[in-house]
Order: C-alpha cells, then sequence, then structure tokens
C-alpha cells in the first residue's frame, strides 16, 4: 500500500479551491418563480397582513386565540356555599415554589387574564374640550365594547398580536437564549429554557408578553403565530377565525399569494418603526394614533 | 369610556419587577459604597478615614453573598438560574452581568483576605476546637505569618484595591446599565443612570458604615472620623439630588409623547408623588442636609454630633432606596400604550421578603465583627498612603 502525504503547499492549494467553490458554488439567487417582498428579511417565510378597514371588533380573533393556545384566564373563585367543581392545588406554598416542569397548566384564580394577541377600539369623539381620541381594549375585546355616549366622528378596530420583529429586542435582552428566532423569522419561546426573569416582557415595546405563572410555570409567553399550526401549512387561529378577512396570513415566497401580492403592491404601514425593532406584521390605514 | 388605556397584559399586576428587585441595585451599589469608605484611606490618602476602613470592607464584603437573592427568588423559576451562565446569550445584559459580578466578588474577597489573613492565622494558632477548624479553613490552613509574607500580603492588598474599587464601580455602573438599555421603557433610558447609581451607592456606603459602626463597633467612629464622613454624606446627598432632578426637569422639558403621562406620575395625587417629594426630596434629601448643616454650623461635638450623623445616614439610606424605588418601580408605571399610568403597590409577601433579604447583610456584617477584628487596621495604618 502506497502511502501518500500530502504536504503543505497541496493542503494549501487544496484548501483554497475548496473555499473558492464553496464561494461561487453558493446560491445566492431565489429559485425561479420564486420572489421576495421588500422590507423582510431575507429569512422570513410568512408575513402577516392587518387589514384595518375590515375589523369588525368582533373577538373572534381573541377567544380563537385563547381556546387554541390555552392562553392563561383568571377564573372567578366559587362561592363558598357551592360544591368543589375542581379539584384544587394540593401542593404545599413550598413545593408549588419549587416546582419546575411536567405539570399541566391550568387557569385558577390566582393566575390574572393574559393575552397574545388583541383587538384596540379608537374613537374620535366630539367633546366640549374640542375633538378627542378615545381607547380602549376592555378583556382585549373579547367580550366585546361598551356604547360609547359622546358624539362619534370616526371609529375603526386595531388588531395586535406580537410582530415577530427582524431585530427584536426581546431576543436581544433574553439572558439565557430561551427567547430565539426561528429560521423561519418566527420569534418563540423555549419554556424549558426560559427562567422568567421578565427581562424580555421590560424589553417589548408592544407589550406583548406576559409571565405565565399558572401553577408554578414562570416562563414568559407570547404570540407564536400558531407556530404549531403554519409549519403544517395551516393559517393561525386568529387568522382562520377572522370573519371579514381583517387578519390575513401568507407565504412570502409565493408571487400568487394574495397577502405576498397585496404587499408589493401596497403602500403597508408597521407600528412604532422608530423603536427599531423591525416589526413584521404590516398593517393597512394605519392611523397616527396606533401606538 | 376610560380616559386613559393600558395594554391588556398591563391590566393586572403590570409591573413585573417590584418591590424585592429595587433591593438588587440597592445591594450592588452599597458594594461600592463600602469599598469606597474602605479605599479612602489607603488610595486617596484620606487620614480620617483609616478607623473605618475595615469597617467599610466589612460592609462591602457583607453585601456581596446577597446581591443575587432579589433577582432569584423573582424569578419565574428559581431552579433554572444557573441557565444564565450555562447558556447565555452575550448581547443581554443580565447574561453578562453574571460573569461581571463573580469576578468583582472574587477580587474582594481575594483583597479582604489579604487584609484579614494576618488576623485569622493568629486565631487559628489561638483557637481550638470548631473555632480553631473554621480559622484553619478561612486562613485556608496557613497559619504561619511571616514579616516577609506579611509584606506581600500587604502589596497584594493594596494592588487588589486598586483593581477593586474601579472594578466594583464597572459592577455598579453595570446595573444601571442593566436598566438603563431596556429599549421598551424610554423611562429608563438615561445615560446619567450608572453615575447616579455610583453617588447614590457612596451615600449607602457611608450611611451603613455609620449605622452599623454604631451598632457594632462605637469606638471606631472617633469625632474627627463621623466628621469627614459626614462631609462626603452631604456631598453625595446633594449630588444624588441634583442629577436626578435634572433628570426630571429634562424629561419635562423635552416633551416627548410620553412626558404627559410621565407628568400624571409626579402630579398631586399622582403615584410618585410620595416617593419622590416626601421620601426622596423631602427625608432622603432636605433633612439629612439640615441636619447636618446645623450639626456642623452649630459645631456640635461628642454624641450630640454622633446622633446627627446617625440620622443622616439612616435618611440617606431613604433617598438612596427612594431613589431606586422611583427608577425601577416608577419606570414600569408608564403604560407602554403611553396612554395611561398603572397602580403599584407591594403586596405583603413582597414587603416581607424584602425585609428578609435586607436583614441578611445586617446578619452577614454580625457573623464578620464576630470572626475578624474590624479595630485594627494595621495595614492601613502601616501603608504609606499617598496623597490624593
Amino acid at each position: 500500500m502506497n502511502e501518500q502525504r500530502l504536504g503543505r503547499r497541496e493542503f494549501l492549494a487544496g484548501s483554497g479551491l475548496v473555499f473558492v467553490g464553496v464561494v461561487l458554488g453558493q446560491d445566492v439567487t431565489p429559485p425561479a418563480g420564486l420572489v421576495r417582498c421588500a422590507g423582510f428579511p431575507a429569512y422570513a417565510r410568512w408575513a402577516y397582513l392587518v387589514d384595518t378597514t375590515k375589523c369588525i371588533g368582533c373577538g373572534n380573533c381573541v377567544r380563537a386565540c385563547r381556546a387554541e393556545n390555552n392562553v392563561a384566564k383568571k377564573v372567578e373563585e366559587a362561592p363558598e356555599s357551592a360544591s368543589p367543581a375542581a379539584p384544587a392545588d394540593e401542593r404545599s406554598a413550598l413545593s408549588r415554589y419549587l416546582y419546575t416542569e411536567g405539570h399541566k397548566a391550568e387557569n385558577s384564580a390566582e393566575q390574572p387574564t393574559r393575552f397574545r394577541t388583541w383587538v384596540e377600539r379608537y374613537v374620535q369623539v366630539e367633546t366640549p374640550q374640542g375633538i378627542a381620541v378615545r381607547v380602549d381594549s376592555p378583556e382585549g375585546g373579547e367580550h366585546g365594547y361598551p356604547p360609547i355616549a359622546e358624539k362619534v366622528l370616526q371609529g375603526f378596530f386595531v388588531p395586535k398580536l406580537c410582530n415577530h420583529c427582524a431585530h427584536p429586542s426581546c431576543v436581544k435582552v433574553c439572558p439565557t437564549s430561551a427567547t430565539y428566532t426561528s429560521p423561519e423569522g418566527v420569534v418563540l419561546v423555549d419554556d424549558k429554557r426560559c427562567v422568567g426573569c421578565g427581562y424580555c416582557i421590560q424589553a417589548c415595546p408592544y407589550g406583548m408578553r406576559h409571565l405565565d405563572r399558572r401553577f408554578g410555570r414562570g416562563v414568559a409567553e407570547k404570540c407564536t403565530w400558531c407556530y404549531h399550526r403554519i409549519t403544517k401549512g395551516l393559517k393561525p387561529a386568529c387568522v382562520a377565525a377572522c370573519p371579514t378577512g381583517a387578519r390575513r396570513f401568507g407565504v412570502l415566497a409565493d408571487p400568487e399569494d394574495p397577502v405576498t401580492a397585496y404587499i408589493r403592491t401596497n403602500r403597508v404601514y408597521t407600528i412604532r418603526p422608530e423603536t427599531g425593532n423591525d416589526p413584521q406584521v404590516r398593517y393597512t390605514q394605519l392611523a397616527r394614533e396606533v401606538l | 369610556m376610560e380616559t386613559q388605556f393600558l395594554f391588556p397584559n398591563e391590566v393586572e399586576k403590570s409591573v413585573v419587577w417590584g418591590l424585592v428587585i429595587v433591593l438588587y441595585p440597592f445591594m450592588t451599589s452599597s458594594i461600592f459604597g463600602g469599598m469606597f469608605v474602605s479605599a479612602l484611606p489607603t488610595l486617596f490618602g484620606r487620614k480620617a478615614f483609616a478607623p473605618v476602613a475595615r469597617l467599610g470592607l466589612a460592609v462591602g464584603l457583607s453585601f456581596i453573598p446577597f446581591v443575587f437573592l432579589p433577582i432569584l427568588l423573582d424569578l419565574g423559576q428559581p431552579a433554572r438560574a444557573f441557565n444564565i451562565m450555562a447558556t447565555p446569550r452575550f448581547s443581554s445584559p443580565m447574561a453578562v452581568f453574571g460573569f461581571v459580578f463573580t469576578f468583582v466578588a472574587a477580587v474582594i474577597a481575594l483583597h479582604a483576605w489579604f487584609i484579614f489573613r494576618k488576623d485569622l492565622a493568629a486565631r487559628a494558632r489561638e483557637r481550638t476546637g470548631i473555632m480553631g477548624l473554621l480559622y484553619r479553613i478561612l486562613a485556608l490552613g496557613i497559619v504561619e505569618v511571616t514579616p516577609q509574607a506579611e509584606r506581600i500580603d500587604h502589596g497584594l492588598a493594596r494592588f487588589l484595591k486598586i483593581v477593586a474599587l474601579p472594578a466594583d464601580a464597572l459592577l455598579t455602573g453595570y446595573v444601571a446599565f442593566i436598566f438603563a438599555t431596556v429599549p421598551g421603557n424610554p423611562g429608563w433610558n438615561s445615560t446619567l443612570r450608572p453615575v447616579v447609581l455610583l453617588l447614590a451607592g457612596i451615600v449607602n456606603g457611608i450611611s451603613f458604615t455609620l449605622l452599623l459602626g454604631m451598632i457594632f463597633r462605637p469606638a471606631l467612629l472617633k469625632d474627627e472620623t463621623v466628621r469627614a464622613l459626614g462631609k462626603y454624606l452631604i456631598a453625595a446627598i446633594g449630588a444624588v439630588a441634583a442629577l436626578t432632578i435634572l433628570e426630571v426637569v429634562e424629561t419635562a422639558y423635552i416633551e416627548s409623547y410620553s412626558a404627559t403621562v410621565v407628568e400624571t406620575l409626579f402630579a398631586s395625587g399622582g403615584p410618585l408623588t410620595t416617593m419622590f417629594f416626601t421620601v426622596f426630596l423631602g427625608l432622603g434629601t432636605c433633612v439629612p442636609l439640615a441636619v447636618l448643616a446645623c450639626a456642623f454650623a452649630l459645631r456640635l461635638r461628642g454624641p450630640l454630633f454622633k446622633l446627627a450623623a446617625l440620622a443622616a445616614g439612616a435618611c440617606g439610606i431613604a433617598q438612596s432606596f427612594a431613589l431606586l424605588w422611583n427608577i425601577i418601580i416608577g419606570g414600569q408605571l408608564v403604560s407602554k400604550s403611553f396612554r395611561g399610568v398603572v397602580a403599584y403597590a407591594p403586596e405583603p409577601r413582597e414587603i416581607v421578603l424584602t425585609l428578609g433579604i435586607a436583614a441578611m447583610p445586617v446578619i452577614a456584617f454580625a457573623v464578620i465583627n464576630f470572626l475578624v477584628p474590624l479595630v485594627a487596621p494595621h495595614e492601613e495604618e502601616a501603608a504609606p498612603a499617598p496623597q490624593a
């Protein structure tokens, strides 16, 4: 058997050739027939579009999100006379505190109601002092809105959800790398790694995150665009439940996709672009009052 | 229809970092304050502080083991706390803090060991039984200290103090940086934060040296020393108040889109009115400045001056606490919608937890005072202190 020795010159020459080959071999152009929309990062796979002119504030999306993702909801405590409907958490305060993983999350009286998405109502009213803008979102718009006594000039609804920013401040500040951006551009939380420090909640300028303390989970929660659904080709629950098409979800690389086509040919806006987070949820007809 | 609007996730329990977290920068800055007092005679040639140099070091030391406690007890998953160092993201100021703190704590501990080594070795030789064993462990088994070794110890302690003081200043500034760099909270974004926290640390250091010294080692607090501490306390309290007022005036003057909401924080009946005007400006700033000014003007001596300095020190601690409350809690009271202000009142559990954590450095100080002599600062006295 002949022993072949690799000399220094051969090694360097070979390495150089491999390097040049790798660089030249990079497929830098998208496959034929695929397009990308301006304003989205190269890795972004999906687009979320909110048409504020179509939202009627029905709250279907909020309810669908809660049902799909088991979003925390405060359960009103039953009166003492009533029979015990559900078994109470029997663990001691200490074991509840030290508890880490694997327990089924349940809603309770201690857990405040939280939202992964909500709908805000903006109403321009005429007051003796002049024109004023009133904003509200009682219970996230889940159960409707109270009537307005003042003279209404105009009103509209704005659905809010995680913007899945291209430069997310929540990801930047997470000390344990529990919050991360998926390869498709979706910002997710690894709830087995999250320590529940709340830094991401502080960092999100949109108030989209909350701490889920149900039964000792104690981790950050947020909208995932229903990652478990969209990776199977389904729409997010809020989009599927929207009766008017105010919430739309599309595939960025497909030029025939209605959402992609709309974003390519119309003016769309993002909320608070000045934060530098580069939010990825697009809005049509976004009023300046919306923050 | 309500005039103020909070994002739905802010409606209940919107303040994520409550009273317990206020203790975190408070304790970190107190370490710097203690080290500052301890460095005054050795590094800056302020001989009047020589009797309390070890006292200051003990103050700094007693806070070190408990700095992580407020964060740890506030975590949703305290059992996973080590993830911060196991899988850190280095773009996160909080992740880097673990490493910075470990370095600074190690330097301070090493510095203290070289300062106290001679006494630890002496006691290890003298004592028997459990205490003898404990001193042997603390002296790392080295019970003989030759004059040559003592000289080397002294040099190393001095070198480590030169390293420890700026490193600790860095740590304290870094804690302020953790808050000041949060993009989602404009109320925290201020470049003055690290400077203010360092000054508050000096207030804490002097105040705790006075208070703990008076409780555990009253003989160390001689008239001259207390007067010198009093003068530095006036300067530090005044500087903290001046910079904080400057920040508030700047916020009001700039009139950014959150300014209207910020104004409601300080308006009559607003959530920060009591803590800012009554506790911070009144009790924490005006009272100690007035008390010390009167004490100096009336040329008080002896116990009366010490009493005045003690009162001013207690008020100084109140000032630091109120300052940090106004920054940390106050910063979270403005809704992210910029259309409302949320309310916060600590729960009884939080208050008990905070008091419990706050008591721990005092216990630690008592233990240090029991273990090592804080009376004989022979290193500092023997040191040829350079003139600043």
